[in-house]
């Protein structure tokens, strides 16, 4: 790897993540977790409930920078909007944000959240979807791929926000990590650009991961559903600049992975931490696995 | 220096007098060629164009007067391997959908060292427009005119800075264009 892909697609990422580890001391009050359940006390004050949304905008803000500066860093401004992918960053950045402020300090998720989650969606099917004279012959593909761009975005946020809520808090965001590294496997193999931005975002969110675990916090959850997005728009993406054909299955698997493996653990949301966690790596790298071969191993070949 | 033009322009005069002064030839797709060798430090790869199109407005009374120009469909990029033609499609390198061609326009022929010619001219590549100098050998005969050129042009000019450092920023170019005479 040159240099700077390593600077701006891993040691940006990781020193800009970073800041959330004081950001997490700073919010987080040993009481207003519960340890077992990841529930959050009722007795939680006021200022708590603010440092916590303060703390859930300040780590989206967070995520955001590293992902918007290792595109910048990589490609400057001027080609912000060159390619369709590119713009989709944008819907990334602002549903994530007013997805952390909206979020609700019960328990359940508000329809405004519903509201701007499918607002989102849809603003990041259009900002994907590439157009122009150079794309007629994939028009035939659009309906299709804006339907599942929408589908997996909102389906795969809804599913591991439901999944940060049942005490998976500590771990779950490894599972959107698992459907990260999905579209990166779609996308290593012919777009290295995209798949720096996609590693960016991999590198991002184990340093949130990590610190989510060693806190036991939930705010990094916050990112999740800026995941669920990138899924669908990196994927997507992979395929419209792939000039070889892939299997549907292959797609579909690449675009709904973190729904998969919350749904395998809504089945066993009564068991124990452990058997869930081991469940979902499995899954994870079944699923990676079989997505490495079928983009990588079945169609050998070099890139420069 | 001046002997040695004389003596290219005498081999190639018996075959002008036999055309017309301006005469447009196009290339013929058979039997012309446009490829490229990329190098990095641990190997090198070979690819090409399938299709393109090159005519010349051949002034053979006065060599000078002539034009080629050249469209290649980048679309039909090929390399010697299939994943990294897929990769070259891409916005990291060629960007097709975005520039489908690359044109060569010549703005000025001049007669270079050792009988060959040197076509001036500008290629068009990612919206870049640069001033490139070919260095080509010429053969003509009553069939066919033949120009035959290899040299290396620097991709980073172009915006093709995608692997800097790993992969050389000079590529070679071989073109073997042959216009056919009716």
């Amino acid at each position: 790897m040159e240099f700077s892909a390593l600077l701006w697609s891993i040691v940006v990422p990781i020193c800009v993540a970073s800041v959330a580890w004081p950001i997490c001391r700073w919010s987080i009050s040993p009481h207003v977790i519960n340890e077992t359940t990841g529930e959050q006390s009722s007795v939680a004050s006021n200022s708590t409930k603010t440092k916590q949304r303060l703390g859930r905008v300040a780590i989206q803000l967070l995520f955001s920078c590293a992902i918007a500066s290792a595109f910048i860093g990589r490609h400057g401004w001027s080609h912000w909007t060159a390619d369709a992918w590119s713009f989709s960053i944008l819907p990334v950045i602002v549903v994530g944000l007013l997805l952390a402020i909206a979020e609700p300090t019960s328990e359940k998720t508000s329809s405004l959240r519903y509201l701007l989650l499918t607002w989102g969606c849809c603003w990041l099917a259009f900002s994907t979807i590439p157009t122009g004279e150079g794309w007629l012959d994939v028009v035939s593909e659009h309906r299709t791929w804006t339907a599942l761009i929408v589908a997996s975005a909102f389906t795969n946020a809804l599913m591991l926000d439901e999944m940060s809520r049942r005490g998976t808090h500590r771990w779950v965001i490894w599972v959107g990590i698992a459907g990260l590294a999905a579209p990166l496997a779609v996308a290593a193999g012919c777009y290295a650009s995209l798949a720096e931005w996609i590693t960016a975002t991999v590198v991002t969110s184990i340093v949130l991961a990590l610190i989510a675990g060693i806190f036991n916090s939930k705010l990094p959850c916050v990112i999740l559903s800026p995941c669920a997005l990138i899924v669908a728009t990196s994927t997507a993406s992979g395929r419209f600049y792939d000039y070889q054909s892939h299997p549907w299955w292959s797609y579909l698997l690449a675009l709904f992975v973190p729904s998969i493996i919350a749904a395998i653990d809504w089945l066993l949301r009564k068991r124990t931490t452990q058997l869930r966690v081991i469940i979902a790596g499995t899954l994870s790298t079944a699923c990676l696995a079989l997505l490495l071969w079928e983009f990588h191993l079945r169609f050998r070949g070099e890139q420069w | 220096m001046k002997f040695r033009f004389a003596l290219l322009l005498a081999l190639l005069l018996p075959a002008f007098a036999s055309a017309t002064a301006g005469e447009t030839l196009k290339a013929d797709k058979e039997s012309s060629k446009i490829k490229f060798v990329g190098t990095k430090t641990d190997g090198k790869h070979e690819g090409g164009f399938k299709e393109f199109t090159s005519v010349i407005d051949a002034d053979f009374a006065n060599p000078a007067n002539g034009s080629l120009k050249i469209e290649i469909d980048a679309a039909s990029l090929f390399s010697d391997d299939e994943k990294l033609t897929n990769h070259l499609k891409n916005p990291d390198f060629f960007d097709v959908r975005k520039y489908p061609k690359i044109k060569f326009e010549s703005t000025k022929i001049v007669h270079g060292d050792e009988g060959t010619i040197k076509i001036v001219g500008k290629m068009t590549m990612l919206d870049e427009t640069i001033e490139v100098e070919i260095p080509v050998e010429a053969k003509l005969d009553d069939s066919a005119l033949v120009l035959k050129a290899k040299f290396k042009i620097d991709r980073t000019k172009w915006g093709m800075t995608y692997g800097v450092g790993k992969i050389d920023n000079d590529v070679e170019i071989n073109a073997d264009l042959t216009f056919k005479r009716s």
